[in-house]
């Protein structure tokens, strides 16, 4: 995946979330929470963001918008999602296994 | 209003201790459960969320819905069975019955999760233990998992706090909770020791511990970590999916890690869907394989007759899918994959799967509206019992209706 020059690469990893779980029946309150990234401040400033503010999520099989949160644990070029059917519009399966932890993507600045 | 006592389906823990209120047949009060068994149970309880008897989105009865799916599964060439994780033992068998008169294909979540794991453990090449024994560990080791989330009542009720040598005195306390994992998780938050690992450096990590013993161990997390392993006289190791994805499903270097160490540790999978390692099981006792098996010609079982395969190869021309939402589970590539096929699900809820299905079967639910057997995560069977009634029928009992007809 080649990038320009405000887009970054990323590698996300999905984690289970029990609240998400518990609303998984409630669509729009389900989409808004599964929809945020968490990443590292220089990652943060590599987009030209902050903590809160949307970024656009891409790769071949499509693409997402998140709501980007700023984690102090997370290391330059990864980014924790909540798994879910978002993220899953990204996710492929990789020889056998689903790739819900080491999903390649492209992020960028959400233009909306 | 009568008080009922009943088993939480919505893990593999499955909690034994949940209270529940009924009045006029439906539960208006949960007690013990956690967030995800009480918002199951409370959305058991709303009529819109629970699915009816459907062919092409028109409403039928349960014989027509059944004559219907029977009819598609004889009609097909190459069936292919999916799912059965939220379901009973008793209905595992039913589905494993269906898929050999029928044929078919049968697999589970376990082909792209934890069936080696389970292979591995029901095999006996990995020791494991139940959850009594645990409650006698010195060491609970979290690997890829943070059951905060996954499970929320794992530490609680069957690990770390409910371990006899807990103490709320940090002075009296004679366990340790170590977690390993690539996030600081909320587990890792209360444990004694965690190791935060590099994205997929899980492999090279198990590699650096199995070498415990030997001097000049480079990375001091490692040493740390295998200090605890070898000088714990019981060790738990919960071994979770970001472990399992990490190595690709090569559970090798875990077995290798293990064998090096010489030290006394079982492992018990955190498996996400409540049933599979029941599914996993029953397969076995009854083809010698835990999943992805079909029945056309001989048994057999390999990459070939996964559920993946058979759907991305374009083999399966019809599919039957129990207690399963793949639509909103799996990675959406896959979808365009149902195009054209005809999908039967058995499910008691509305999901993004049932709204794409050509014949839609709603059975009781299990553990609320029926009983049935599962088998929780560390291999005890645990016998379910129902609170409420209903006229629907069960799994087992659609299952075995299939049978009959096809």
């Amino acid at each position: 995946m080649s990038t320009n020059s405000n887009e970054i690469k990323l590698i996300i990893i999905t984690f289970q979330d029990a609240f998400l779980w518990s609303i998984k029946h409630k669509k729009d309150e389900y989409e808004k929470a599964a929809a945020v990234i968490s990443i590292c401040k220089k990652d943060l400033q590599k987009l030209g963001i902050t903590s809160g503010q949307s970024i656009m999520i891409k790769n071949s099989f499509g693409q997402i918008t998140a709501k980007v949160k700023l984690d102090y644990s997370c290391c330059a070029g990864f980014g924790f999602m909540p798994k879910s059917s978002i993220i899953n519009q990204l996710a492929n399966f990789e020889d056998e296994l689903p790739n819900f932890k080491w999903l390649e993507v492209i992020a960028c600045q959400h233009s909306a | 209003m009568i008080k009922h006592k009943i088993i939480c389906t919505v893990c593999s823990c499955y909690c034994d201790d949940i209270e529940v209120e009924v009045e006029n047949n439906k539960i208006t009060k949960v007690e013990n459960a956690c967030l995800k068994g009480s918002s199951f149970i409370f959305r058991s309880q709303e009529s819109q969320q629970r699915s009816p008897c459907m062919i092409n989105r028109h409403e039928a009865n349960i014989d027509k819905v059944v004559d219907k799916a029977a009819e598609l599964l004889s009609e097909s060439k190459n069936p292919l069975i999916f799912g059965l994780d939220h379901l009973t033992l008793e209905a595992q068998t039913k589905g494993i019955e269906l898929a050999q008169k029928i044929n078919g294909v049968i697999d589970d979540y376990s082909s792209f999760s934890y069936g080696t794991l389970n292979e591995h453990i029901i095999k006996g090449s990995l020791p494991t233990c139940n959850f009594d024994e645990v409650k006698n560990a010195d060491l609970i080791v979290y690997w890829g998992a943070n059951p905060q989330h996954s499970h929320p009542r794992h530490l609680s009720e069957f690990s770390y706090y409910s371990n006899s040598k807990y103490s709320e005195i940090s002075t009296d306390r004679n366990i340790e909770m170590c977690v390993v994992d690539v996030r600081k998780t909320e587990t890792a938050i209360v444990s004694s020791f965690y190791v935060l690992l590099s994205p997929g450096g899980d492999k090279p990590f198990m590699e650096t511990v199995a070498k415990g013993s030997e001097q000049n161990i480079p990375q001091k997390k490692a040493q740390e970590l295998a200090n605890f392993l070898v000088n714990s006289s019981f060790c738990v190791l919960f071994v979770g999916s970001g472990l399992v994805y990490s190595v690709n499903n090569d559970i090798a270097s875990l077995i290798d890690m293990l064998n090096k160490l010489d030290a006394n540790i079982k492992v018990i999978p955190m498996i996400d869907q409540p049933n599979m390692r029941g599914f996993n099981q029953t397969l076995y006792n009854a083809t010698g394989f835990v999943n992805r098996v079909s029945f056309k010609k001989e048994v057999s079982s390999n990459d070939e007759t996964s559920f993946r395969k058979q759907l991305t190869d374009k083999k399966t021309d019809c599919i039957l899918i129990a207690g399963s939402n793949p639509f909103q589970n799996m990675p959406a590539s896959i979808n365009k994959y149902f195009e054209n096929i005809p999908i039967i699900t058995i499910d008691p809820f509305i999901t993004e799967t049932t709204q794409h299905s050509s014949v839609l079967i709603s059975p009781a639910i299990s553990g609320l509206e029926s009983g049935g057997t599962v088998m929780r995560m560390d291999g005890s069977i645990m016998h379910l019992s129902s609170a409420t009634q209903t006229d629907k029928i069960n799994d087992e009992q659609i299952l075995k209706m299939l049978i009959d007809k096809v």
